[in-house]
């Protein structure tokens, strides 16, 4: 009998079912105060085409302080407290485009399963290369005259760098989750994810630079309907 | 007659007393029996399986039931299907009746049709005879062509027939095909759940008709139990392993699965034991692994008594001591008696794949036991130990016939009496200041033996010729080329033990020794020498030359005789004791004459042939030539007990002492034994020569553990050679190449078969670090291999790590190229060259995709010596070397996925053209015709891509 009630409980752990999105958002905006490091500018004369396609020398992306003093570039996603929910795919597909031998978006995400539509808006050779842990890397040449080729990760995985071998400049972030709730922050720095069930859950603001800016965590309690909002300061850990 | 009681020769009333006593005992003796079979453990873990499982089969019904609103719809679906079909009954009718009206006009013209195809033969031969014989030939032909005519209208009646009953088929078909396709759909939806649903009915009594489950439960009771029970004794029998039980041997019948209900269902993970899923069902159990149950069982991997149907009976051994007292009180648990091949314990549960996978250098998905027999290949156990296994291998020490030109006797003194004084984690063992020999008055003789030995060694030792200076070299470079040029494969500078535990990666970066103090060691002449030609001073030395020049190798050197250390310096070797000397040399002698002629030898040899006899019958009694080599004892027998069956020995005959306090098992022993290695002398009082001598490793926990699986594993066994996993000539061609594979550590550098690598980590970017050597066998010419294994040339210009010079053999490359050509499946030697000559159009196109606006090769790769314009880092081999170097069809499978064979590799996938890219407006401007032609044949653009690379510098 004791055996039969320890199935129970076990297999009833087990059937968990497609839950609904919810109602509730969590706003906020990730600062940072005081003059970020210098954007360093990237030479593109290895290769006239790239060269070619920008008036203005291109800086690099890999830290850029917005002028209201927050954070651009910021991956902010829900890292725990959605257990045990699933969440319906976009047939959407998320674009990543190659385009004056940059990444354009330069740190993203999408949902595992989710199509990835790579574009090549240069008339150039990259190739697009992954260098993801989790999922399977790539690694595949893109000439000119190929426009678009479609991707899709399968397994979620933390962000891991997307790089061409061609033009070492070129990299961008992905991200894969399991659920719809991430974002980016923009130039003015806010993010706001919708759509999200009542709970409470720990949030991640994640940037490129790594150890110089490591990933902050916080927790925040969304009731239903109801915007939650939070900040991010990431300029104590700035050195 | 009635004879009267006194007649009688015996008393009735006492008799029937004594028959009604004996009936009522020996009724209740049988319900007592009956009872007791009734309860025996197993039944009873049946019994609690089976409600498990009904719960679970439950749950799996519930979590397979379907969305009631789609299976509602499909109800409905299924249901207007029949309507409309029972609607359409009479259309179906007719039509039906009109079919068989149509098949008896097909038959009749059928026959019509096959009677006159016979009459056309005859006419045949009738129109044939007459035109032979010149005679009635017009009327034979006049009878043909009629004939002919008549087959053809039977022909054309029957196939309008035939034609008819299709459209009949048709028809009917078309009016009954929605409901087929909605009950097909609703049968698939279901297709889980009545899988479910079946099972459910066969183990759920609720679930069962009334007649089942009074059945069920008759099938089961006390006594009726033996017609046709569901709770029952399940067995295999594994006709090929056999288990010896002592004057018979006989096949193996393992009942465990009585108990172990749920070994081969995934559902019971979780679940408490006995029930649990085995924890590894792609490698075992279940019949699309490797080892299904019914072909292995479980006792030939697990041991056991697999007869046994009791906890105890089963030979079910703990874990630990903690383990052995629960398991009294849950299970009145004893060691099973009489039966030496108990279970394994749960963590040397990998001792039992040594006996079918002996000859494999790393057995996979036995990292533990793999772990125990590499540190026995590192501790060289099989020096002092015979060990089949090893029976041709080398010695492991350094060879010691030229000590003296390496080492000061100071030095060599310091490192016998204690070598953890200089090198924290080395593989030399301690013999001295042990536990047994630790005495003031041990430690006079030992001292005294020390000095002995390292005279004997120095007197006995050749000169050899080194430098007599050095050029200065630079630290800093010396420390930069040692962390780039490839010493880090096998060699770690690690000045303090790391407080990780040992696995198989940290052995392969640990196969040289940690390389700490080395000024304290040896004089920058030895190193220098050593590094440009370590077989100039060792020839039997495994350390692969580097091909450094003068400057590189003076610059390591600078490097590593900087490093020194200070502690090990500074404490000086005590002086000789003569006096200890004379009397270490007398008991010796003592031994063989008596104290008189013993004393007179003594005195009568000078100091030096006192030390070289004490010296030698010292490295004679430790058994230092086990593992070097040493002038004068080139032959010496090994000095300990044999090991090659040890996991066989019985536990009586391994000598606990007075060693009570742990169990009294083989595994208790070894690892007693591998811990202090003279534990077993403790309390005893025993003259010193005859004290236990087995030096002492340090070996750590884990260290410990992973020698005694690979101990309980050298054992016996009866396992017939088609079950062997290396019972095929493919797999002892692999063996052996790997074997040697990992005794010259390639797997330091490489990932061979998916292992080693390390240095990878260290260097940190694949691209720049020593290949992978997945499908290396496929990938290289065999004769191109042998020529680059002989005399290494730079492939990859953009790695500062190199590929050295090994010394090895013909037979032993030979060994090694088939081990990856079997390994990769690539087993032919000869075959037909491959070229690029004549295949203009196929070579045009490849040059096409290789161009810088499909592929850009030139962009990284040499092209037949015209280096890229890009960082030196970034280049790729030469692509004029493909032709030498790389099979044909590799290259393709290479072009198709570069990161299947090499993950993490920066060569992308070339374009290949599809269809849909070379059909846009406008595309001949972009590519060639011969391109747009085979756009869309992904293998022939390959190969094209090949052609052109076999091209490469061609004239």
């Amino acid at each position: 009998m004791k055996i039969t009630v320890r199935y129970i409980t076990l297999i009833a752990a087990l059937i968990t079912g497609t839950q609904l999105w919810g109602q509730g958002s969590i706003t906020g905006s990730v600062i940072f105060e005081g003059k970020g490091p210098r954007m360093r500018t990237i030479k593109m004369g290895a290769d006239p085409v790239c060269s070619a396609a920008h008036t203005e020398p291109v800086k690099s992306e890999s830290v850029v302080v917005n002028g209201n003093g927050t954070l651009k570039n910021v991956l902010v996603s829900i890292s725990a407290g959605l257990d045990g929910m699933k969440f319906e795919i976009p047939e959407e597909p998320v674009i990543l485009d190659q385009n004056g031998c940059t990444y354009t978006p330069h740190v993203w995400g999408v949902m595992a399963g989710q199509t990835v539509e790579i574009r090549n808006s240069d008339a150039t050779l990259h190739n697009i290369h992954s260098q993801s842990k989790q999922n399977r890397a790539f690694n595949f040449a893109m000439p000119k005259v190929v426009k678009k080729k479609n991707h899709t990760f399968d397994k979620s995985e933390d962000p891991f760098i997307i790089k061409c071998d061609v033009h070492p400049w070129m990299r961008t972030w992905a991200a894969v989750f399991d659920h719809p709730f991430y974002t980016v922050t923009d130039d003015t720095g806010k993010f706001t994810l919708e759509n999200v069930p009542a709970g409470t859950y720990t949030v991640k603001a994640w940037h490129e630079s790594g150890k110089k800016l490591p990933a902050q965590t916080l927790e925040v309690t969304v009731s239903d309907g109801q915007a939650a909002s939070l900040d991010f300061d990431f300029t104590r850990t700035a050195k | 007659m009635d004879l009267k009681k006194e007649e009688r020769y015996y008393q009735p009333d006492e008799l029937h007393r004594w028959f009604g006593i004996s009936s009522v005992l020996f009724l209740a003796s049988i319900i007592i029996m009956f009872a007791n079979d009734y309860i025996r453990e197993w039944k009873g873990h049946q019994r609690a399986f089976r409600e498990a499982d009904v719960a679970l089969t439950r749950a799996n019904i519930e979590s397979a039931a379907v969305d009631d609103a789609v299976k509602t719809e499909l109800e409905a679906a299924v249901a207007t299907a029949e309507a409309q079909l029972a609607a359409d009954q009479s259309q179906l009718d007719e039509l039906d009746s009109l079919k068989t009206v149509a098949e008896g006009e097909f038959y009749w013209a059928n026959m019509n049709f096959m009677g006159t195809t016979a009459d056309l033969d005859e006419a045949r031969y009738l129109l044939e005879h007459g035109l032979t014989e010149r005679h009635g030939e017009m009327e034979a032909r006049k009878h043909f062509e009629e004939v002919t005519a008549k087959v053809k209208l039977f022909k054309l009646q029957s196939e309008g027939f035939q034609a008819e009953i299709d459209g009949y088929d048709a028809e009917t078909t078309t009016l009954q095909a929605r409901h087929k396709k909605a009950s097909s759909e609703m049968n698939e939806l279901l297709a889980d759940l009545s899988v479910f649903e079946r099972k459910l009915l066969l183990i759920d009594p609720e679930a069962m008709s009334m007649a089942n489950r009074v059945a069920n439960v008759m099938r089961d009771l006390p006594v009726l139990d033996f017609l046709a029970p569901s709770i029952k004794i399940q067995q295999i029998i594994v006709n090929d392993i056999r288990d010896d039980v002592n004057f018979a041997v006989v096949p193996k019948v393992d009942r465990c699965t009585s108990c172990h209900l749920g070994i081969d269902n995934t559902g019971f993970a979780d679940a408490p034991q006995p029930y649990t899923t085995h924890p590894n069902l792609d490698l075992f159990i279940i019949s699309a692994s490797s080892h299904p149950m019914n072909e292995f069982g479980c006792t030939s991997c697990h041991a056991g008594r697999g007869r046994g149907t009791s906890f105890t009976s089963a030979g079910h051994m703990p874990a630990d001591a903690e383990q052995a007292r629960e398991w009294e009180e849950k299970y009145d648990w004893e060691p099973l008696a009489f039966w030496e091949e108990k279970m394994f314990p749960a963590q040397y549960s990998e001792a039992g794949c040594l006996k079918c996978h002996a000859s494999e250098p790393t057995i996979r998905g036995a990292e533990k036991l793999t772990l125990g027999l590499t540190i026995m290949e590192k501790a060289s156990c099989f020096g002092c130990h015979q060990i089949d296994r090893f029976d041709d291998w080398d010695r492991r020490g350094p060879n010691l016939a030229l000590v003296s030109g390496k080492l000061t006797k100071e030095f060599a003194f310091k490192w016998i009496r204690n070598p953890r004084s200089f090198r924290h984690n080395t593989w030399m063992p301690a013999f001295f200041n042990q536990t047994n020999n630790s005495s003031a008055e041990d430690k006079r003789r030992t001292d005294t033996e020390i000095h002995a030995i390292v005279h004997y060694l120095f007197e006995n030792s050749g000169d050899v010729q080194l430098p007599s200076t050095v050029r200065s070299g630079s630290v800093s470079r010396g420390q930069a080329l040692f962390e780039s040029v490839g010493c880090q494969g096998c060699h770690v500078i690690e000045p303090e033990p790391l407080a990780i535990e040992t696995d198989l990666d940290r052995m392969f970066q640990r196969h040289g020794p940690n390389l700490i103090g080395m000024g304290s060691k040896a004089t920058p002449e030895w190193v220098y020498t050593w590094i440009r030609d370590p077989q100039f001073y060792n020839p039997d030395s495994r350390m692969p030359n580097l091909r450094l020049t003068s400057r590189e190798a003076a610059d390591i050197t600078a490097y590593l005789t900087g490093l020194t250390n200070d502690r090990f310096d500074g404490t000086a070797a005590p002086a000789l004791n003569e006096d200890a000397l004379a009397d270490v040399a007398f008991k010796w002698l003592v031994k063989n004459a008596s104290e008189v002629d013993a004393k007179s030898r003594v005195d009568e040899m000078d100091l030096n042939e006192q030390l070289l006899f004490v010296g030698k019958r010292s490295i004679l009694h430790y058994g230092c030539f086990s593992c070097h080599n040493i002038p004068g004892f080139e032959d010496s027998k090994p000095i300990g007990t044999p090991l090659t069956l040890e996991g066989s020995k019985p536990t009586h005959n391994l000598d606990f002492g007075s060693v009570h306090e742990i169990e009294h098992t083989n595994y208790n022993w070894f690892e007693a034994k591998l811990t202090n290695p003279r534990i077993f002398d403790r309390d005893k009082v025993k003259p010193y020569d005859e004290r236990l001598r087995m030096p002492n490793f340090n070996l750590s926990r884990t260290e410990v553990e992973a020698v005694t699986t690979a101990l309980l594993g050298l054992a016996k066994s009866n396992v017939h050679a088609d079950k062997m996993a290396d019972g095929k000539m493919d797999d002892l061609i692999i063996n052996r190449g790997m074997t040697i594979i990992k005794d010259y550590n390639c797997q330091g550098c490489h990932i061979i078969n998916g292992q080693g690598g390390q240095i990878v980590d260290i260097i940190g970017d694949p691209n720049l670090s020593p290949p992978n050597l997945n499908t290396q066998g496929a990938k290289a010419k065999s004769d191109w291999l042998y020529k680059f294994f002989k005399s290494p040339t730079t492939i990859r210009p953009n790695l500062a790590v190199r590929m050295p010079t090994f010394p090895l053999a013909d037979d032993q490359w030979n060994d090694i190229i088939r081990a990856f050509q079997f390994s990769a499946g690539a087993t032919t030697t000869f075959e037909t060259p491959h070229s690029s000559a004549g295949k203009t159009n196929s070579t045009f196109v490849g040059a096409y995709l290789a161009s810088k606006d499909m592929g850009d090769c030139a962009k990284c790769h040499v092209m037949a010596g015209k280096n890229p314009t890009n960082a030196r880092t970034d280049w790729a081999p030469d692509l004029a070397l493909a032709k030498d170097r790389l099979r044909p069809e590799w290259i393709v499978d290479w072009l198709r996925d570069p990161q299947a064979i090499m993950p993490g590799t920066k060569m992308p996938q070339p374009f290949i053209p599809s269809k849909a890219d070379v059909e846009f407006e406008g595309a001949e401007e972009y590519f060639p015709q011969a391109v747009i032609r085979m756009a869309g044949d992904d293998e022939a653009l390959l190969e094209s891509l090949r052609d052109y690379i076999y091209s490469v510098g061609e004239k």
